[in-house]
């Protein structure tokens, strides 16, 4: 029986062993809501080979509020110097997510806002706690991702973002 | 020499496995997320902090999932060892709490074990887990998606989670969402955008009940529609429910239903959301002997804003899924810069309002008390309203950007809260009004000092609340003092001091925090992440990571 374990055990690490090289990790496959009602699948995010942000975040999660409002205060010379495209992830249940449209419009933000009112493309990224931002490059691969969010952090994310443009590697 | 043998045959097994399968399995990958939380409780009398014979509690969990292609499987452990205060003590223990196998393409998606889901906006059906609040009520079953152009169809069976076990009543559910721009050529390119969706849910549960008769198959169905055109959107769902006697509703044969509707308009720089919502004897669960938080099918939201400065927290509104009238508006509005108003920057203003009320119940017949049990209960007229108000919020938030250091928001606050409706216990009902002011100093590049002081003036419960916040920010770390006074009432209760201190650090999707003092249980946004917490007393640790 021991014997018989000790195998079972190695066949599965080796099994595991098996995909962990070469981890490009793709934006998992689950469909979001747009902010007029059409269920679109997340493969679909595509910046035409520029840098993608996607950031999750709540209308009651006020780092994330501040992120957002504080990057939309750069984005446009972002955009002028990188071409990177934020997406949004409102991760608002059913109770705040009639918030979302007034919050995004009254607070003028240009960037492609999504719904996942139940949570199901938050769980297949592992994100727990919002803020929590993901740098995906120019081939669809997740390069960085980062929680939460304090005055000063979008200087970092530019710069990173700015290294994908220029074809380096992330650590 | 078998051994060595063994130990070859073995070797060569791993090495074909690592070639050959990872060429069949090539691109599989595996990624995961864990959170652990421990707490060093010391006795404390004024909070009502229970001395723990552990000393120490934790929650944690720890979660995985592989997928490859168009497969995935995930598992998810979880300790309780034991909860935390604060956390249901069903919840003591450990184990496997969720696992799943999953295959989907195109046009199908199938799950087998436990699984998420969600039918319109849940008033029949949603099953969700929030793990700070210690709620999980997850489908173990079988769930299938057909995809087709303009209609999806999910199919459902399964019982839900009930702590470490699973609850007892059988849950079957089918939805269909229907996108009619897709179903008609001519309509595809319109600028009017149409969805309608209807969903069915049946709970069969056996009868044990002595007394009455109850049906073992409770149905429930919800029609819904959506409109968007331009800046404009109108939501509508419907949803009710046969006779279903159970525990939180004494027992009574009235039908159930609910109506919620919103109407928004937005353009750049100005949003306004209306939403309405009426809620009679929708109380569905896996469970008719469930109360509380255990074992919810559906969900009927509290029509009211959640906030996240804890004093504006303070007084939540508990949602009452089985008679409810509520109204909501939130109207935002960004004043241009380089103006006179709005400032170098530009200011933005929110202002929402809400108010929830019960509904109007008229006895049955002369013979029979409203909410009698065995009985049909009362009878209720659509538009009258009930005479007591739960609940009502006005708040108003300003935020401006002074100058490239400086950051203000000011909010004011005034709340009504039915203490009987929302707490359970005959006090008297609180009015306050609660005033904060946020100020953010970037100081250098990647610092940042932030000040939070909040003010909540009241004559009933436990009296004034005062709070402020000192925050520092560098790079990664930061550390953040938080003072909490509660001023008492003379003769009603004393006053009483929560100090709290912490400290943490963040890398990349790394995060470590460690806290000493006390806390009382709300939502804390410290640290650049916003939580809900329980409450707590002596030293804690909180770890989150994903990979």
């Amino acid at each position: 029986m021991k014997k018989f374990n000790a195998i079972i055990a190695i066949v599965i690490v080796a099994f595991i062993m098996s995909f962990t090289t070469d981890n490009k990790r793709r934006i998992p496959k689950v469909d979001v809501k747009t902010l007029d009602g059409k269920m679109i699948s997340t493969s679909t995010f595509n910046n035409d080979g520029n840098p993608m942000i996607i950031s999750f975040w709540a209308t009651w999660c006020k780092p994330c509020v501040q992120e957002l409002t504080t990057i939309a205060d750069v984005y446009e010379d972002w955009q002028d110097e990188t071409g990177v495209k934020l997406i949004a992830i409102s991760v608002d249940n059913s109770r705040t997510s009639g918030g979302v449209m007034p919050l995004i419009n009254g607070k003028d933000w240009d960037y492609e806002v999504y719904l996942d009112e139940n949570g199901d493309f938050k769980r297949a990224m592992g994100v727990n706690l919002v803020p929590h931002t993901f740098l995906v490059n120019g081939k669809g691969e997740i390069v960085w991702e980062h929680t939460s969010f304090t005055e000063g952090s979008e200087l970092e994310l530019i710069e990173l973002v700015k290294k994908l443009k220029n074809g380096e590697e992330i650590k | 020499m078998t051994k060595f043998i063994q130990l070859i045959l073995i070797a060569c097994f791993v090495f074909f496995i690592n070639n050959t399968f990872a060429q069949v399995l090539g691109g599989g990958e595996v990624h995961g997320s864990f959170q652990a939380d421990a707490q060093y409780y010391k006795k404390d009398s004024t909070i009502g902090a229970e001395d723990i014979p552990e000393n120490l509690a934790s929650n944690s969990f720890f979660e995985m999932r592989y997928s490859n292609k168009n497969f995935e499987a995930g598992i998810r452990y979880e300790l309780f060892m034991p909860q935390m205060q604060g956390y249901d003590s069903r919840w003591k223990g450990n184990g496997f709490g969720y696992r799943f196998l999953r295959y989907r393409n195109d046009k199908v998606d199938i799950t087998a074990g436990n699984f998420y889901e969600q039918f319109g906006t849940g008033m029949i059906l949603r099953s969700y887990q929030e793990w700070n609040l210690g709620f999980d009520n997850s489908f173990d079953g079988v769930r299938v998606k057909y995809k087709m152009k303009a209609l999806t169809i999910t199919g459902l069976i399964g019982k839900q989670r009930y702590y470490w076990d699973l609850g007892p009543g059988l849950v079957r559910g089918i939805d269909g969402q229907l996108s009619v721009n897709d179903l008609f050529k001519g309509f595809n390119d319109s600028k009017t955008r149409v969805f309608m969706g209807y969903s069915f849910v049946s709970r069969y549960q056996t009868d044990q009940d002595p007394i009455f008769k109850l049906p073992e198959n409770v149905a429930a169905e919800a029609a819904r529609l959506e409109l968007y055109r331009g800046g404009f959107n109108f939501k509508f769902e419907t949803g009710w429910k046969i006779n279903d006697p159970n525990a939180s509703n004494n027992m009574i044969y009235k039908s159930g239903n609910a109506v919620l509707a919103e109407f928004g308009y937005s353009r750049k720089g100005l949003g306004f959301t209306l939403q309405a919502e009426r809620v009679d004897n929708m109380d569905f669960r896996s469970n008719r002997t469930s109360t509380g938080f255990d074992l919810p099918v559906g969900y009927i939201p509290a029509m009211t804003r959640q906030h996240a400065y804890s004093l504006a927290a303070f007084y939540p509104y508990a949602s009452q899924a089985n008679g409810q009238m509520g109204l909501q508006a939130t109207f935002i509005y960004k004043l241009k810069k380089k103006t006179a108003l709005g400032g170098k920057y530009g200011t933005s203003i929110n202002a929402n309002y809400s108010i929830s009320n019960s509904i109007y119940k008229e006895k049955v017949n002369d013979s029979t008390t409203i909410g009698q049990s065995g009985t049909l209960g009362y009878k209720s007229k659509f538009f009258k309203l009930g005479d007591e108000k739960y609940y009502s919020d006005f708040n108003i938030k300003i935020h401006r950007k002074l100058s490239r250091k400086w950051d203000v928001s000011l909010m004011y606050m005034n709340v009504f809260y039915n203490m009987q409706i929302n707490e359970g216990h005959a006090e008297p009902n609180v009015y306050a009004n609660i005033g904060i002011v946020d100020v953010w100093w970037k100081f250098k590049p990647y610092h940042s000092l932030h000040l939070e002081t909040q003010a909540m003036f009241t004559k009933q419960d436990e009296g004034n609340w005062m709070s402020g916040m000192l925050e520092f920010n560098n790079h990664g770390f930061f550390t953040a003092l938080v003072v909490l006074y509660n001023q008492g009432i003379a003769g009603h209760n004393d006053s009483a001091l929560y100090p709290f201190i912490t400290a943490g650090y963040t890398h990349k999707s790394t995060r470590i925090s460690v806290g000493y003092g006390r806390q009382r249980e709300g939502i804390v946004c410290v640290g650049g992440v916003c939580r809900a917490v329980p409450a707590s007393n002596g030293l804690s640790l909180t770890i989150n990571s994903s990979f």
